[in-house]
């Protein structure tokens, strides 16, 4: 039998791991039920597209962006210092895998999937709430997303340097709140 | 030595001030049940931990099938690898998280079936690894590194966390790998029987150094027999005053009999010693019996040994005013 790509495994078990409770399906759905929500109040309607495109993002990166942050930090904490503290990096590592597959594959799964399913969220809210004015200001949509998204794993990234540092999911929680 | 299958030369490691391995030269060859003893905090761990590729050591070279393991991640295909205290996913089950190892190995699901048989898991492929007992987390990471029929199996402390029975069937396992399966075997212990039980050569580790290294039976045969049983008229009189030998360890009364070791080259003047000591407290000296050493034994010899080198060493070092 073919060996399988190391990576694909890897993330095949990340995956399974992280998001088998659909934390992340229930915030995508929350953020467009509530987009739909606010953009039927009466102040809200009456602003320019402009306003209104700003309000929607204000309101995407409060809120669902914190819940977002504090999502990542839990997993950076149990699943990157906590299983270097439990010893099921060193099992993992103790197989033909690359340290830097397994890297990938934890800032994957850790990082870059729940930016993703967040900015895709965000991006389908505001098609959602006005498919012109999304089709219309596409560049402002994107850079609007990007401007929310970049902090976020910025921020990330420092809390995964911060992992690597302490290697105890405790420590990693605290300093990342701190933080 | 014929393509030895693990090979360190001069590794030294530090964690900080703390030296674990203090220049290392050793290797292992192929056919063979290798056994690293050494105390707690000897450096073994450390040592596989390089071996595998998981530390980089601070000098020196380390070959796996002659390879780096640290640039060669891939060279571990030909290892299988129990961890002290075994830890894997604990979301799945054993046979989801056995049906990943072989993916990564390349390796198909009826070998799962045959391993899980082996190591006695087959009732409970189902079962979450959270909720397994100490004892069959074990026989997990067994499976996990028999599955892809390696060449070589490390094992840093298998038997630490078994009971009696699992032990035994643990070292009985290893020895029909061994000799059936034909597969090689490094296993780090301290708990000196079980390595007695199933290893061919073994290298006693201590303080970051090899003390000595060699196949059992020519250690024993260079080392002993070195234990004595010496029956006296009266032997608590003369119990301390030969426990203040310094080539004396080990000792201790049983029955109305002392019970010591002596280090190697120490005979002569043990005999010349124990006559003068009986003499001074008026105890007459019905018999001295040489015994056959155990492996603790001549564990306890060389890790003792390895003192009185040190402090030696550090007592010429001192700077005389």
């Amino acid at each position: 039998m073919r060996r399988k790509n190391p990576l694909v495994t890897l993330l095949e078990i990340e995956i399974d791991s992280r998001y088998r409770f659909p934390v992340l399906e229930i915030i995508l759905a929350l953020l467009v039920v509530l987009s739909l929500v606010m953009v039927r109040f009466q102040p809200f309607q009456s602003q320019t597209p402009e306003a209104k495109l700003l309000s929607l993002f204000m309101f995407s990166s409060g809120l669902p962006l914190l819940i977002i942050q504090l999502l990542i930090i839990g997993y950076i904490s149990s699943g990157f210092a906590g299983e270097i503290e439990k010893g099921i990096t060193r099992t993992f590592l103790s197989y033909p895998i690359g340290r830097g597959v397994y890297f990938v594959s934890k800032l994957i799964s850790l990082i870059i999937t729940p930016v993703l399913i967040l900015s895709t969220s965000q991006l389908i809210a505001f098609g959602l709430f006005d498919v012109k004015l999304f089709l219309s200001r596409i560049t402002d949509v994107f850079g609007l997303t990007l401007a929310m998204i970049g902090p976020l794993i910025l921020l990330s990234v420092i809390f995964l340097l911060v992992a690597i540092v302490t290697r105890k999911s405790g420590t990693t929680i605290a300093l990342s709140i701190i933080l | 030595m014929k393509n030895p299958v693990v090979s360190l030369n001069n590794v030294t490691k530090r964690f900080g001030k703390v030296v674990a391995l203090r220049r290392i030269s050793l290797e292992i060859p192929t056919g063979t049940i290798f056994g690293l003893i050494g105390p707690n905090g000897a450096g073994k761990t450390t040592m596989i931990k390089i071996i595998l590729g998981l530390l980089r050591p601070d000098e020196g070279d380390v070959k796996l099938f002659g390879k780096d393991p640290w640039d060669n991640p891939d060279v571990l295909i030909n290892v299988g690898v129990m961890h002290e205290k075994p830890s894997f996913p604990t979301h799945m089950t054993c046979l989801e998280f056995l049906e990943r190892v072989a993916e990564i190995y390349g390796e198909g699901k009826s070998r799962i079936k045959e391993v899980l048989e082996t190591v006695g898991l087959a009732n409970s492929t189902n079962r979450r690894i959270g909720a397994l007992s100490a004892g069959m987390l074990q026989r997990l990471s067994v499976a996990q590194a028999m599955l892809h029929n390696p060449q070589l199996i490390i094992a840093d402390e298998p038997a630490a966390n078994l009971d009696p029975a699992d032990r035994l069937e643990l070292l009985n396992l290893i020895s029909k790998l061994h000799h059936e399966e034909k597969v090689d075997f490094l296993i780090s212990s301290h708990i000196i029987p079980e390595l007695a039980r199933v290893c061919e050569e073994v290298a006693i580790i201590d303080n970051g150094r090899i003390r000595i290294r060699g196949k059992l039976s020519e250690l024993f045969k260079k080392l002993g027999p070195l234990t004595y049983r010496v029956t006296v008229s009266y032997s608590s009189k003369i119990l301390d005053d030969l426990s203040k030998l310094p080539y004396v360890f080990n000792i201790q009364l049983e029955g109305p009999d002392i019970l010591l070791n002596i280090e190697n080259g120490y005979e002569n003047q043990f005999y010349s010693d124990l006559s003068k000591i009986a003499d001074q407290k008026r105890v007459k000296i019905i018999g001295v019996e040489s015994r056959s050493t155990t492996l603790e034994q001549l564990f306890m010899r060389v890790i003792k040994r390895g003192e009185m080198i040190e402090k030696k060493k550090s007592i010429s070092d001192t700077p005389r005013d």
